[in-house]
């Protein structure tokens, strides 16, 4: 035991003492040679005769240096360490190499790198103390409710409410800005982060300040950008338009966002929400607080200790049905809507887009290695020589693998370095570009600040690095050291014509960058084409013609009754200038429409029903969206007036619930409506009957023909116009709006231009964008990785070269050849390449609008452009071969 | 020495080195010197040969090492035998003597034969 200690010690020392350990091997070799010298003088040789035959006697110096080295045993450390010097010095000597492999991988990392850190930023749960008790719950709520469980503190130790308003802010001298505000309880700094910038937070119970100068919280960004930053701002006034006054307490940490990324400009506390109501139609009355009929409240909270999740909800769903407001009817929903904070942002709409982001990112990687690899290939072949000296010299296979493949790592290395600077840019800047400040300009500095390289980004950098350097280095590694000694130390360079394994792997490496890049580019072109299709589609409805407004009655914390009537004396207004044959009421395509519970006379009694879709359509709903009615009916005006039981069902709904029936006349039960957005959902039964079955539309979902689609008859939903041409109204929409009532912000946009921003259509582009760029970067990489691939070969069949133009062949014949040869591994990784891509298309169809899977016009326009770019990269390289002076070529080496 | 395999005269080394230094610790030189005169003439060990067995068994923790001062006011390096050195020793005279009496044994039955 004792034996192996200090036999661990002597490793230690060694670990540190090698020089040490030279010097007295040295200083031990001296004495020794001195003292057989003293002999030799002893027996009457001369000093300097002595000393000689000492040294003679001796023997070899150095090999007995060498063999007391491997004796003592050398460390790890310190072999990696020489080959680390050595792979520095031998990766200075050939720089063209190196800077190639370096960008190689560098592109290829730093996708990667950017690409984690996005999608950490994008998908992380909200920010706070102890996710694993944080909740939120997907509706609004009353504020009777909200109290009720802010009272109940077995149940939450903090509870979160939060509002949003927009107000418009007073500056000195100027025109007053509009500014987002949310109003929030204390216990919401509490839950989400209470440090301070400057100043300080709200605290719990200070919502109920609404005396004198109520406290206000900058965030910052607005600090930054209305107030330059000025840090004597606490204490000062912040005014209102409306005259409204709030007291400036603190500034808040650039990265916090509270709830939502859309971060507001300030906070306020929740029941200043009286002070910001200006006219008409609200009751500005603390009685305001106490309505048990507007819900405007988002709620989030962080469960108590001791109670499990699964209590929460349903002690939750208690205080909901007893809470005598309109969220009884909500009660059902908790176990539904209230989400734990642990669960990502990753639902089943992005997961699509999100694995080809990713799958498109890996893919450069792999094509920067695959660059990499050929590279380390044709460098091995040329220090073949090299391997086999050291290698007859004594050197083992591993040691020599093993040296290698730390050149590899230090290259990843390296590139793993710049390109953590170079992503680091790139997402700069992103975060401050024009697109992201559209969205909102107090994201730019959480996004900043959140898609910090940290040390989790950092080592996931280098591990990808470190990965990379294995799969590009150790095959090559491999391959170099498997020499045949012989042949190799004579040097005979490339046998005529001869296709050795190296080249045959080489040849797959560049047929796999191709097929990736072609599978990239195919997907962005698909992508695009789809995304511009998206914005011509024929939807089932006259969407060029259809001006629409979004009231958002939600902020203004309406009642309903409020809304109904905003909406009638908006809509009136409106007819006046368009005529009221132009004007509907109902559900805005893809924006507004609610689920419903339905059962048929087909349905079993047992069992609730299914679910189905229901948007509300006024009595010419359907001809101001140019939705033809095939059998029966549209709505009378007296039926949507009244709100009767009539519904109007979709043609593929008809022929799915009443197959080869008469859909006409048939009844129908509709019950649990839930609300997608806006307004309150309604639980009674009703039962209806089916008086008109309308041509199919795309009401719900761009590309998508509902199955299970009601209209019911309304009179209150938003208001919808035809105009020969929408875009040129939209001002005059909006006047009326705010003559209507200026406290509500209505939306205005063309359909076309909802459908442009809508997230399908968003989400197709941005990936679209995303996946070109990175294709972008993979046919470079590859054209890079073909030409070097081809110029080797060339240079390595410079004699053949020279051989074929002497016994006759001209000048463009060696250029087919070369070209011919270079491409052949490039069509048959196009080949594979469009298979692979045909099966990734079919996989996205769901984000395809209009367009098949193997939409030709991608396909080809895709393989045009690699076909090209691979004869360009073939071509350079072959016009050298063809400009061979067979002469000179002969006579070479 | 030099015509017969190393394996076997690197083992038959290590066994005379740790015998030797047992008696009496020294430095390289005078450790070949003393297995030169007493064997005799008989084995001659270089410099190639001595120093790596040295280290390696430095390695192993069998001897140990320290720069003295000598006669002449030099620096050597003395080699000493360790605890665990002294307890090898004994295993590896123990082996020999098996192995030399097994080899003993079957040369003398021959001869009678």
């Amino acid at each position: 035991m004792m034996r192996i200690l200090h036999a661990g010690w002597n490793r230690v020392r060694q670990l540190l003492g090698a020089r040490r350990f030279e010097r007295e091997m040295r200083a031990e070799m001296e004495a020794h040679i001195e003292q057989q010298a003293e002999l030799f003088v002893a027996r009457g040789m001369s000093r300097s005769d002595a000393y000689a035959a000492a040294r003679r006697d001796f023997g070899n110096v150095s090999q007995l240096q060498h063999e007391a080295r491997d004796a003592r045993g050398v460390s790890l450390v310190e072999d990696t360490s020489r080959d680390l010097k050595y792979a520095v010095r031998s990766l200075l000597r050939t720089p063209g190499f190196t800077v190639v492999a370096v960008l190689s991988l560098t592109l290829g990392i730093a996708v990667n790198t950017a690409m984690l850190s996005f999608m950490r930023y994008f998908f992380s749960p909200a920010r706070v103390d102890d996710p694993g008790r944080y909740v939120e719950f997907r509706y609004y709520i009353t504020h009777p409710t909200w109290r009720a469980l802010d009272a109940d503190t077995g149940l939450y130790s903090v509870t979160a409410a939060s509002s949003s308003a927009t107000v418009a802010v007073l500056q000195s001298g100027a025109a007053p800005t509009q500014a987002d505000v949310g109003l929030v309880n204390g216990g919401y700094f509490r839950l989400y982060g209470s440090r301070a910038h400057l100043g300080r937070t709200l605290v719990v119970g200070e919502e109920r300040e609404t005396a004198g100068a109520p406290p206000a919280v900058l965030s910052f960004a607005y600090w930054q950008r209305a107030f330059g930053s000025d840090s004597s701002i606490i204490g000062q006034s912040l005014r209102l338009a409306n005259g409204a006054i709030f007291t400036v307490v603190g500034v808040a940490m650039p990265q916090f966002a509270g709830a939502d990324r859309r971060v507001p400009d300030f906070w306020i506390p929740l029941h200043a929400r009286l002070q910001l109501s200006l006219a008409t139609t609200v009751s500005s009355t603390p009685q305001g607080l106490e309505d048990t009929d507007r819900k405007w409240i988002a709620f989030a909270g962080r469960i108590a200790p001791g109670v499990t999740f699964a209590q929460a909800k349903s002690r939750t769903s208690a205080i909901f049905a007893r809470s005598g407001t309109s969220d009884t009817s909500l009660a059902r929903e908790v176990t539904a809507s209230l989400t734990r904070g642990s669960e990502s942002g990753l639902t089943t709409q992005n997961v699509l887009p999100a694995a080809l982001i990713f799958s498109a990112t890996i893919s450069v990687l792999l094509i920067g290695c695959a660059n990499v690899a050929n590279l380390l290939l044709a460098r091995g072949m040329r220090r073949r020589r090299e391997m086999a000296v050291r290698m007859s010299l004594g050197a083992s296979r591993m040691r020599l693998i093993r040296q290698l493949v730390v050149e590899s790592v230090l290259l990843a290395f390296i590139g793993s370095v710049l390109a953590m600077a170079a992503s680091s840019a790139v997402l700069r800047v992103v975060a401050t570009s024009q697109m992201i400040r559209d969205v909102s300009p107090n994201i730019s500095a959480s996004m900043l600040d959140q898609m910090r390289p940290d040390a989790m980004i950092v080592a996931l950098t280098l591990m990808i690095a470190l990965v990379s350097a294995l799969a590009a280095g150790l095959l090559p590694a491999l391959r170099s050291t498997q020499i045949d000694l012989s042949s190799a130390t004579r040097d005979d360079g490339a046998t005529l014509g001869a296709k050795s394994s190296r080249s045959r792997l080489r040849s797959v490496l560049v047929g796999g960058q191709v097929a990736l890049s072609l599978v990239l580019l195919i997907s962005a072109s698909v992508l695009l084409h789809s995304a511009r299709n998206a914005l011509v589609l024929d939807v089932g409805f006259d969407r060029e013609h259809l001006l629409t407004t979004m009231a958002q009655t939600q902020q203004s914390a309406y009642t309903q009754a409020q809304r109904v009537e905003f909406g009638k004396q908006f809509a009136e207004r409106i007819a006046l200038q368009a005529g009221p044959e132009n004007v509907a009421r109902g559900s805005v395509p893809t924006q507004v429409w609610s689920n419903v519970r339905f059962r048929t006379a087909a349905t079993p009694h047992e069992g609730k029903g299914e679910w189905g879709q229901i948007a509300f359509a006024s009595h010419n709903y359907f001809t101001v969206l140019g939705i033809d009615i095939v059998r029966g009916r549209s709505f009378t005006e007296a039926e949507a007036r009244d709100g009767q039981p009539v519904v109007v069902v979709s043609q593929a709904t008809a022929a799915r619930l009443w197959p080869n029936q008469e859909a006409i006349g048939q009844p129908v039960v509709l019950s649990d409506v839930v609300p997608t957005w806006g307004d309150d959902s309604v639980s009674n039964k009703r039962e209806a009957r089916v008086i008109g079955v309308a041509s199919d539309a795309q009401i719900l979902r761009l590309g998508v023909v509902p199955t299970r689609l009601f209209y019911a008859a309304a009179d209150s939903g938003e208001v919808l116009t035809r105009l020969a041409d929408p875009s040129r109204s939209i001002a005059r929409f909006r006047e009326a709006a705010r003559l209507t009532d200026p406290n509500v912000a209505v939306d205005v946009q063309t359909m076309d231009s909802r459908f442009a921003d809508g997230g399908a259509v968003q989400g197709a582009r941005i990936t679209a964008l995303y996946t070109a760029t990175l294709g972008t970067l993979a046919l470079l990489l590859s054209v890079v990785g073909i030409f070097g691939v081809v110029a080797y070969a060339v240079s390595q069949r410079y004699r053949e070269i020279g051989v074929r133009m002497a016994i006759g062949a001209r000048r463009q014949d060696v250029l087919l050849m070369v070209v011919r040869q270079g491409m052949k591994p490039v069509v048959a990784g196009a080949l594979v390449g469009a298979l692979v891509a045909a099966g990734v298309t079919h996989t996205l169809r769901a984000m395809l609008f209009g367009i098949s899977a193997i939409d030709p016009i991608g396909y080809v326009s895709a393989a045009c452009v690699v076909t090209i770019a691979a004869a360009l990269a073939c071509y350079i390289p072959a016009r050298r071969a063809a400009s061979i002076d067979p002469v000179s070529a002969l006579r070479s080496d | 020495m030099a015509s017969q395999p190393t394996s076997l005269l690197q083992g038959t080394l290590d066994l005379l080195v740790l015998e030797l230094l047992r008696a009496e610790p020294t430095n390289g030189f005078e450790l070949a010197k003393r297995i030169q005169a007493l064997s005799k003439d008989v084995l001659k060990v270089n410099a190639g040969s001595l120093y790596p067995a040295l280290y390696r068994l430095e390695a192993k923790a069998l001897i140990r090492a320290e720069w003295e001062t000598t006669r002449n006011n030099r620096q050597a390096k003395v080699y000493m035998l360790t605890a665990a050195g002294k307890k090898h020793l004994a295993g590896e005279r123990a082996t020999w003597d098996r192995f030399s009496g097994a080899v003993a044994a079957i040369l003398n039955r021959e001869a009678e034969a």
